[in-house]
């Protein structure tokens, strides 16, 4: 049972795990008071888009998705203050775009295989190379989250009330684009693009049916997504099912477990 | 108007806002017109007039949210940009996005936002002031209209601002709580000195509680002491189709 821990892939994966677990959900606490959880999704579809570039051109893909997936967060934050286009169009534009071209890309490559791995997340995908660019990436998104949490707050709250606080909107909503394709970058190769979402969203979504308080969705939903990325890697090295997946459907499983313990409080 | 009513207030105050020929324009369309008065520290101003006067856009374009298409807005001599990187202003916008409200927030949470690392006493000032201490770990959806209104004016609050500009707090809260809020206005206005700046359709309440009331339908229409303004002359002007005129006042 204890060869799980032997081997040098499967450690690299709960170092990478310990250290996107507790992030993600304090990203996804803000799109989902944004109301902007598309937006994780549109920017995991673009991460598609960079790892079958890569595929492609048979090279390691990390770098290009941050900065793919940066400069279309950039676009979209952009379009969406000026009012060029409609929020959920812009979003959409780009999810769909990611998606044909990564099929193209994937196709004339031929190695149609890898497909699963980049969709549903991997346990032997995450290089030593990548681990480094993941560790650095954790980083700065920790660093947003210390220095720039109260200011996002009031961001989501109401953007004008955060002006009137003296809060440069523009500054901080583009800081957490950065952040929110940052976060999506270093957590594509376990959770794969389709599911990057979930663990994201899931934790919060989960954790706000048992707390009332910001500090206590935080804290449980770190809990929830660390839980499940340990629970999810023991799942996919015992029966095969891709990592992201694997995480997701623990995940599923909490929400539905806190969903109904809030009924059954009433 | 003359210029020499422009300037509200007795004339040993400070200028505190002063607007200089604003027009705003968007879209092709002018909202406001050649808006120029200025309000002394201390004010207490009810805006009114019609729907489309321009009201909320006077807000958004004294906190530097929209800026002037012609003329310029000072607040203390800055600019609002300047002014806002040195001083907060308090600002209960019209409508708050209803989706915040299914969020998990508690009050106190709201209230701690407004400022960086507030201390205990700070916090329990501003729960206080408005009678909220015993909801301060309820959640926003948890609070009726009004005990909203005041989480979002302690957590304006906060921050202790000279300038409080607020965008129709009375709308939706009943009778009780509206008066509940006035008289907490009324407070900050004559014990803390903040100057008030507020948008409004309650003219027969904000007649007897402000010192000050300016009538916008794009331009100024009038601008004076409550008694003098809300007449039924002024008010023929802004609201030509409706009688509005108030004998109370």
């Amino acid at each position: 049972m204890m060869e799980i821990f032997e081997l040098d892939v499967i450690k690299r994966v709960f170092l990478v795990v310990s250290l996107i677990a507790p992030i993600a959900p304090l990203i996804g606490i803000f799109l989902l008071f944004r109301r902007y959880a598309f937006f994780a999704d549109t920017l995991a579809h673009v991460g598609f888009l960079a790892l079958a570039i890569s595929v492609f051109f048979q090279f390691n893909a990390l770098w290009l998705l941050i900065i793919l997936s940066i400069l279309v967060a950039l676009c979209v934050e952009q379009l969406r203050m000026k009012g060029k286009l409609p929020a959920e169009g812009s979003l959409s534009f780009f999810l769909y775009s990611g998606v044909a071209l990564s099929v193209v890309f994937i196709t004339f490559s031929g190695k149609t295989s890898s497909v699963i791995s980049i969709l549903f997340g991997s346990l032997s995908t995450v290089s030593e190379e990548d681990f480094y660019l993941i560790f650095i990436g954790t980083v700065f998104c920790s660093i947003f989250l210390i220095r720039y949490f109260r200011k996002m707050l009031n961001v989501c709250i109401d953007e004008d009330i955060a002006h009137a606080s003296g809060i440069d909107v523009a500054l901080v909503k583009t800081i957490f684009a950065i952040t929110v394709a940052l976060t999506i970058s270093i957590s594509i190769k376990t959770m794969g693009a389709f599911l990057i979402g979930s663990l994201m969203i899931i934790p919060p979504l989960s954790a706000m049916q048992l707390t009332k308080s910001l500090k206590g969705t935080a804290r449980l939903s770190i809990i929830y997504s660390v839980f499940s990325s340990y629970c999810g890697i023991f799942l996919s090295y015992y029966s095969g099912i891709p990592l992201g997946a694997s995480i997701s459907v623990v995940l599923i499983g909490i929400f539905i477990f806190s969903f109904f313990l809030k009924n059954l409080k009433r | 108007m003359k210029n020499e009513n422009l300037k509200l207030l007795d004339l040993n105050r400070k200028t505190l806002i002063s607007l200089w020929n604003v027009t705003y324009s968007t879209d092709g369309i002018t909202i406001l017109e050649d808006i120029h008065f200025e309000i002394k520290e201390g004010c207490y101003l009810g805006i009114i007039g019609p729907n489309g006067a321009g009201k909320t856009t006077l807000l958004k374009l004294i906190l530097g949210i929209l800026k002037p298409t012609v003329g310029e807005i000072k607040i203390k001599g800055l600019s609002p940009e300047e002014y806002l990187k040195k001083q907060p202003i308090g600002y209960l916008p019209q409508r708050i996005s209803q989706s915040l409200f299914e969020m998990p927030i508690t009050i106190e949470e709201l209230i701690r936002s407004g400022i960086f690392s507030p201390s205990e006493d700070t916090v329990k000032w501003a729960l206080d002031l408005f009678n909220i201490y015993p909801l301060r770990k309820k959640s926003l959806r948890e609070l009726s209209g009004g005990e909203r209104q005041k989480a979002f004016l302690a957590r304006a609050l906060i921050a202790k601002p000279k300038i409080l500009l607020l965008d129709e707090p009375t709308t939706g809260i009943d009778p009780q709580a509206r008066d509940e809020l006035l008289e907490i206005l009324e407070r900050l206005n004559s014990e803390y000195g903040i100057s008030l700046l507020v948008v409004t359709h309650d003219i027969a309440t904000f007649a007897h509680e402000s010192k000050c009331i300016l009538c916008l339908n794009r331009k100024v229409v009038c601008l004076g002491e409550p008694q003098r303004i809300l007449k039924e002359e002024y008010m023929k002007l802004l609201y030509p189709e409706h009688n509005v005129f108030h004998p109370m006042v």
